[in-house]
């Protein structure tokens, strides 16, 4: 990196901790620190909403998916905005109804203690672990391809965003976040428009569009009823909107974010905002992702995208066996590269035979091309057990750093830092406000001043966003770590969602069979889990499913008891 | 929504602006799926 890009890139993240932790300096009220001082806009509340949603992972691993897989991803977003619209109409009234500081505390006034309690513990556990990753994920990948260490990059994350998470509380975080998604949005934008002036200037964007089609990378929607593939139309509307709702009305990360609003009318604008715009956003990076594939249809792309992974294969006993596979992969682009060459001219003349056998031979060479990779990633796997071969993560990273201009590097790597941080930050409040609320003040301390709760709150959110950084330093021991939080996450949300759901549309079921029907339903996704080959997105609904039956089933047996004592 | 004294934008009722919600949802999908029939 350039001075440049230090500059914009310290620039960027010091001015807008800055500016958070002074816009929100001197809270002295428990309810501003915790609640926003209910007092936030729709703009903001929305900008929060898709901060806190949008890691860093976001932005690392959505465009190398899109050059790997093509569009597909977005139809996963596809549930949210009815969730959305479900989540304005229902849940959202009756927080504000019910003036509640977390969406734990409805389960008490609906059900009982003990299921306010499981739930806010499932909560802490599952957003515990996925502070840790949030900061941990970002941290390995900028410390791999620019060589900075990996600990000062995780306590440099990790200390910013407690700087500000605990002076201002969710007022800050809120405030920073706006910025932090503008920041997001801006150079994601930027690098569409600088990836597009980078391709050959023959190729319109008609062509580029075009060239990714014949490749099979611009299957936005699929109608097929296959349950094997991950993304369809169906597992979008269905699947997404389960996660959708689970992710945005139970989780407290998210739950906090709107209940900051002045007005029950600026919390379902907020919520209605992130409706209209995620879809957009998420297209928005899978293209950027897309135009990186096209754009190395024209220059030669790395054979494998971890450079620094490469290079010690190469000097590894066996390295050399890398040489001839890079030959074959060279001389594959070659001949990939002139059929594209014969597609566009076909294009250009409009002779539509001459088009569709150029496109087949193009598909034909970019398979061979594919397979060539996959040796190269056989033959890492094969040096080096531990290697990690999945490499798409850092496909728009190793790209930004070759191809960028100076300043330009700086803004995307801000862009990842305030993904980062926006996403811990909402972590870190909604755990420390959690812990105070759920726990402390209802278990040990109901009678304490608004002073002794605002310095618990600071206190608590200090101590969560250490353990954040604990988990950080440790995660490389664990192995396919994102995936496993990602499955963990799967793994609490279907039985989070169904207590909700009961509590919620099943006024005759009571607290007990609520406690022991989450419990069970919790027990059953791990087994799931554990003995099943069925997909990780489904568990949200299996999950959600066998809440409300167990709470049924449970529900006459549990009265008549109740009846009995 | 009879708990909310305030109205949405540009609607008259918070159904009007949940319908128009849904409404650019489908319009997308819509979109996107003409988008990769011409593009396949």
């Amino acid at each position: 990196m350039r001075w440049i890009d230090w500059a914009v890139l310290i620039g960027t993240v010091t001015m807008i901790v800055a500016y958070g932790t002074w816009k929100t300096r001197g809270i002295k009220s428990v309810s501003s620190y915790l609640r926003g001082g209910s007092d936030t806009k729709w703009y903001t509340i929305g900008l929060s909403i898709m901060a806190t949603q949008a890691s860093a992972i976001t932005f690392l691993s959505v465009p190398g998916q899109a050059y790997e897989d093509g569009m597909s991803y977005v139809q996963f977003y596809f549930g949210l905005p009815i969730a959305m619209v479900l989540l304005s109409a229902t849940i959202v009234p009756l927080y504000y109804r019910l003036k509640v500081f977390t969406a734990y505390e409805y389960l008490e006034k609906r059900f009982d203690l003990k299921t306010r309690l499981l739930t806010a513990f499932i909560f802490l556990l599952q957003r515990g672990l996925a502070a840790g990753i949030s900061i941990y994920a970002p941290a390995i990948i900028l410390s791999t391809v620019l060589g900075w260490p990996l600990h000062l990059t995780n306590l440099l994350i990790g200390t910013l965003v407690i700087i500000y998470t605990v002076s201002g509380g969710t007022r800050a975080v809120n405030q920073t976040q706006q910025y932090q998604m503008v920041v997001m949005l801006g150079g994601m934008i930027a690098a569409l428009f600088f990836i597009l002036f980078r391709l050959p200037s023959d190729v319109s964007l008609g062509d580029t569009v075009g060239i990714a089609g014949a490749l099979g990378k611009m299957n936005v929607v699929d109608f097929s009823p296959r349950l094997d593939a991950r993304y369809t139309l169906w597992s979008g509307l269905t699947g997404g909107l389960f996660v959708a709702l689970a992710y945005f009305g139970t989780d407290q990360s998210q739950v906090q974010r709107y209940l900051s609003g002045s007005t029950l009318a600026e919390s379902r604008l907020g919520l209605l905002f992130n409706a209209l715009v995620k879809i957009p956003m998420q297209f928005l990076i899978l293209f950027v992702g897309v135009i990186v594939l096209v754009f190395y249809q024209f220059h030669q792309p790395p054979a494998f995208f971890n450079g620094a992974e490469l290079e010690s294969i190469r000097q590894a006993p066996g390295g050399e066996r890398l040489g001839p596979l890079e030959t074959s992969y060279a001389n594959a682009f070659a001949q990939k590269r002139a059929e594209l060459a014969a597609w566009l001219s076909a294009k250009k003349t409009g002779d539509r035979p001459a088009l569709e056998s150029a496109k087949e031979r193009l598909k034909e060479a970019d398979a061979k091309s594919r397979d060539i990779r996959t040796q190269i990633k056989a033959l890492i796997a094969q040096l080096n057990p531990r290697a990690e071969t999945k490499d798409a993560d850092y496909i728009f990273i190793d790209f930004v750093i070759k191809y960028f201009p100076p300043g330009l590097v700086g803004l995307l790597i801000a862009v990842i830092f305030c993904a980062a941080m926006s996403a811990t930050a909402s972590a870190l409040n909604a755990l420390g406000t959690t812990t105070v609320v759920d726990f402390y003040k209802r278990l040990w301390k109901p009678q304490a001043t608004e002073a002794h709760y605002l310095g618990a709150a600071k206190l608590f959110t200090v101590f969560w966003g250490a353990v954040a950084m604990l988990f950080a330093a440790f995660a490389s021991l664990l192995d396919n770590l994102i995936q496993a939080v990602n499955i963990l996450g799967s793994i609490f949300y279907g039985p989070m969602l169904g207590v909700f759901v009961v509590g919620f549309f099943l006024k005759r079921v009571p607290g007990t069979a609520a406690f022991w029907a989450t419990l069970a339903a919790q027990v059953l996704v791990v087994m799931v889990f554990v003995y099943s080959q069925i997909g990780f997105l489904w568990y949200n609904v299996i999950g959600c499913a066998a809440v409300v039956a167990l709470a049924l089933a449970i529900t006459p047996w549990s009265t008549l008891r109740a009846s009995q004592a | 929504m009879a708990n909310d004294p305030e109205g949405p934008p540009f609607f008259e009722s918070w159904r009007g602006m949940y319908l128009f919600v849904l409404g650019v949802l489908a319009v997308l999908v819509l979109l996107f799926s003409l988008l990769t029939l011409a593009y396949r």
